[in-house]
């Protein structure tokens, strides 16, 4: 437990960091909350970090340094800052790390922060509890089996016993302990039942022409969030990716982040496609089921009722459906104003259609927190 | 484990080690992480700072990411914290290296004005610290303390080791000191004063004199002094708390100070004994040289990590050794231009240690990378210059001239890597104050500066003005060149101007 000394400076750095003091400290607050690496069951974050400022020199122009290691003159060492960050003006190049503060923290606790700070609620499974699945645990013992499982603790405990209850055991000489074959124990299975959560995720992404590379790492970002989220909730998910230009398709994770395709959009062959391979492959006893929808909005115009009436089918099974805009141009974007009219006019279930637009990198956690919450989302009157 | 302490420390000892004496203490990770947020004091003044560095070890720590190795603070008896949970050969290996962090403390010439006594400076200034945020309000104390902490770079580095020429910190106006009415003459018999003291002579003094005291009004100090910290308790009007408030933080900046210059050196210092004591004297055992390699490949691991202090340090420290060793220094070595008898050069002189101790004793990182960062070292090591290629992106290696590598090495500890700012004109302009940042070729941080002199407006209340240079880029193509252009920023109620060419 740590003293009251630390307790009351933390508290300040705190309150200084979420913004709760009115204070000059404000405008030196660098960084927060960004993750800047992912391993397999780790993150690397920035925390926000309150730094005085003081004479310092810029950054160097050319980015140069020095460093050591196999390379001869010309060789790369290794990639520039990014080079789009429309939206994160002054960012320095990867040699220059100092004067941010980076944390690796387990994922587990990560999300359990995420989770903490956005207020998000837990994922209620769908309330068919008699939904159970059998599951083999090894925590029998039995007489017969294959040599493989031979328990030998147990088996040689026996001879042991056998031995000792004959009265021919001599702790010296032991060489007449060896197990028979009534001595043999081999580990055998029963089957418990435990009750079944499965998850299916479906990831739908527009890969027409419009969509650019700032937009897909926009998607990316937000569905590592959404998937790991939800994973957390169950015992076992199951995620689909789904792409589309004017016909749908189901790829691969990779193939979902890199394809790219000239074509025009036509939103409803995706969701037809989703409720296609619903019906095909995915019980809905034993199945909950989410949507997200991700695209920059734009949609042949008499389109958008079709989407509507996909959208209607599917409302019935899943638990939640998340249509999310990117970098949207208002002109253009059709698609997302139309489905919010129709939650409006309550063709489609608010509690279960949630929407959210993202215009760059800090919003992906805001639009993490419209998706997830959906009853907070505007309720029509 | 405490059983085992007493023989690292005779080692240590009989390795001609002259540390202070030593107070170890164990504690369990959680205290640990609290000691470290508060650098090993056990009382400091009430900061969020502490806070945040608490927040980021305790991340750290309690997801596995970093571990708390050692914690040595610079007193005298020097403090070293052990954490309880780490295996016992990683504990004494903080003890050897300790002991050599202590042995560095007492004996190098950097820290030979260095208070001694910190644990309890530290515990007054934060006592006082608190007595003024019960009687003038916590915010008003914590602000003017943020603006004092923003300052606290801005203070001269060779206080720590030669006398200060302002005596003592008091204060006296600056406006009544009048300069001697004296000519100097030199001393004759009346007769040749005529001619030895020609009126010429005398009416030339009058005159530098009178241009003296000209200068005197509109320019103060008369030469540009480094500790902007002290002329500003000295000669700014401030609330005596105000002041107070200054002069501790100015004196807990030069207390780290002296660190800050030797990083290099006593990190490679002290990674060289631990190694020395725990593996050439075998004292890990053969059971614990395994746990004594994964410490120190966690510390000093990586190739090519030459970025990381204690490897550089230690690399290079051991480098001196072999050079003394074998007597690779010197004339004839240098000017021996037979590559097969330089590689096989050894006049076993054995002097490697006692260099060493003589490294310990004169050096700084700047002086230590200067002297010993040689072309064979940069070479042997791999080193290379790399810059942004903007086409593609990528960093590129651009070459690998050992002169320019060894110059962006030492600027990098060059006043700690901050540019240095002088308190040039208090008078300037009538009622304004001008610091000059002492140009090098890289310029300032304009946002960063903007801060700083905000801060700084907020403690003189007066106009702050800073001359530097910007680099600029002009022409196009291939005749592009990068010109050096000075500049003149002003901070005055919120804002900072930008003034060039002739409005400098």
């Amino acid at each position: 437990m740590p003293s009251r000394r630390v307790r009351e400076d933390h508290k300040e750095y705190r309150d200084i960091v979420k913004g709760n003091v009115d204070d000059k400290l404000k405008k030196h607050i660098k960084g927060g909350q960004r993750i800047t690496r992912r391993g397999k069951d780790y993150v690397v974050v920035r925390v926000p970090h309150v730094e005085l400022p003081s004479f310092r020199y810029g950054q160097p122009s050319n980015g140069e340094g020095i460093g050591n290691g196999e390379a001869g003159v010309g060789d790369e060492v290794g990639d520039g800052p990014p080079q789009d960050g429309g939206n994160e003006p002054g960012e320095g190049g990867n040699g220059e790390g100092e004067h941010e503060i980076d944390v690796g923290i387990s994922m587990d606790s990560y999300f359990d922060m995420i989770g903490e700070e956005l207020q998000l609620p837990n994922l209620q499974p769908k309330e068919n509890g008699d939904l159970v699945k059998e599951k083999i645990k090894w925590n029998r013992i039995a007489k017969v089996g294959n040599n493989s499982l031979l328990h030998k603790r147990r088996t040689l405990k026996n001879a042991f016993k056998r031995i000792i209850s004959v009265g021919e055991f001599d702790p010296k000489d032991v060489s007449n302990v060896y197990p028979i074959k009534e001595d043999r124990e081999y580990r055998s299975w029963s089957s418990v039942e435990v009750p079944d959560t499965n998850a299916a995720i479906f990831f739908v992404a527009d890969i027409s022409a419009s969509m650019d590379q700032t937009k897909r790492d926009l998607i990316r970002e937000l569905c590592w969030y959404l998937e790991n989220w939800i994973e957390r909730f169950y015992q076992e998910t199951q995620k689909k990716y789904i792409v589309h230009d004017h016909v749908a398709q189901e790829v691969d994770q990779e193939k979902f982040y890199k394809y790219q395709s000239g074509g025009g959009t036509q939103i409803s062959s995706a969701f037809e496609l989703v409720n296609d391979v619903i019906e095909k492959a995915f019980p809905l006893n034993e199945w909950n089921i989410y949507v997200f929808y991700l695209s920059d909005g734009e949609n042949f115009g008499d389109d958008n009722e079709l989407c509507v009436q996909h959208l209607k089918t599917m409302q019935k099974y899943a638990n939640l459906i998340g249509i999310t805009e990117v970098k949207a141009v208002r002109s253009w974007a059709t698609f997302l104003p139309h489905i919010k009219q129709n939650i409006n006019q309550g063709n489609l279930d608010p509690t279960k259609v949630v929407t959210a637009s993202i215009e760059g990198q800090s919003d992906v956690l805001k639009a993490l927190q419209t998706l997830l919450t959906p009853q907070a989302e505007e309720v029509p009157f | 484990m405490a059983a085992l302490i007493p023989d690292v420390l005779k080692a240590c000892y009989d390795n001609g080690l002259d540390p202070y004496p030593l107070c170890i203490e164990e504690f369990d990770a959680d205290e640990i992480v609290e000691i470290a947020a508060y650098g090993g004091f056990p009382v400091r003044y009430p900061h969020f700072n502490f806070g945040q560095q608490f927040e980021q070890l305790h991340h750290q720590y309690h997801n596995g990411f970093g571990k708390i190795y050692e914690m040595v603070v610079n007193t005298d008896p020097t403090y070293m914290y052990l954490q309880r949970n780490n295996p016992i050969v990683d504990n004494l290996t903080v003890v050897a290296h300790a002991t050599a962090h202590s042995d560095f403390f007492k004996n190098n010439i950097m820290f030979k004005h260095t208070n001694r006594n910190m644990m309890n400076v530290m515990a007054n200034h934060s006592d006082k610290i608190r007595m003024y945020m019960d009687r003038f309000g916590r915010k008003k104390v914590k602000d003017f303390l943020n603006a004092a902490l923003a300052i606290d770079s801005l203070i001269d580095p060779s206080l720590c080791y030669r006398e200060s020429t302002w005596k003592k910190a008091t204060k006296f106006n600056f406006e009544d000191r009048k300069p001697r009415e004296h000519v100097s003459r030199i001393e004759t018999s009346e007769y040749m004063d005529k001619w030895v003291n020609p009126d010429s002579y005398i009416e030339k003094q009058r005159q530098e004199r009178e241009q003296k005291e000209k200068l005197a009004e509109s320019k103060f100090p008369l030469r540009p002094e480094r500790d902007i910290m002290l002329m500003i308790i000295n000669f700014v009007r401030l609330e005596p708390w105000q002041q107070n408030i200054l002069s501790m933080i100015r004196d807990e900046s030069l207390y780290y100070r002296p660190q800050g210059m030797t990083k290099v050196l006593n990190e490679g210092w002290a990674s060289y004994w631990d190694s020395y004591i725990m593996a050439t004297c075998n004292f890990a055992g053969d059971e614990g040289i395994f746990n004594y390699a994964k410490h120190h490949a966690g510390v000093l691991g990586g190739k090519y990590n030459m970025n990381n202090p204690y490897k550089l340090g230690n690399t290079l420290l051991r480098d001196i050794e072999d050079r003394w060793d074998k007597g690779k220094f010197g004339k004839e070595y240098e000017n021996c231009d037979d590559a097969q008898k330089l590689k096989d050069w050894n006049l076993n002189l054995g002097l490697g240690r006692e260099k060493l101790y003589e490294v310990r004793e004169m050096y700084n990182d700047v002086t230590f990378l200067n002297e010993f960062f040689t072309k064979d070292f940069c070479e042997k090591h791999k080193y290379f210059e790399y810059a942004l290629d903007k086409h593609t992106n990528k960093y590129v290696v651009v070459s690998k001239d050992h002169k320019k590598i060894k110059q962006k090495l030492i600027n990098r500890h060059v006043n700690m890597g901050m540019p240095v700012i002088y308190m040039e004109n208090m008078k300037y302009k009538n009622n304004e104050i001008l610091l000059r940042h002492e140009f090098e070729g890289r310029p300032l941080d304009v946002k960063y500066a903007t801060g700083t002199m905000a801060y700084l407006h907020e403690i003189i209340k007066k106009p702050i003005n800073v001359l530097t240079y910007d680099v600029m880029e002009e022409g196009y193509g291939s005749e592009k060149e990068v010109v050096e252009v000075e500049v003149r920023y002003r901070f005055n109620n919120g804002e900072m101007k930008r003034y060039e060419g002739s409005k400098v």
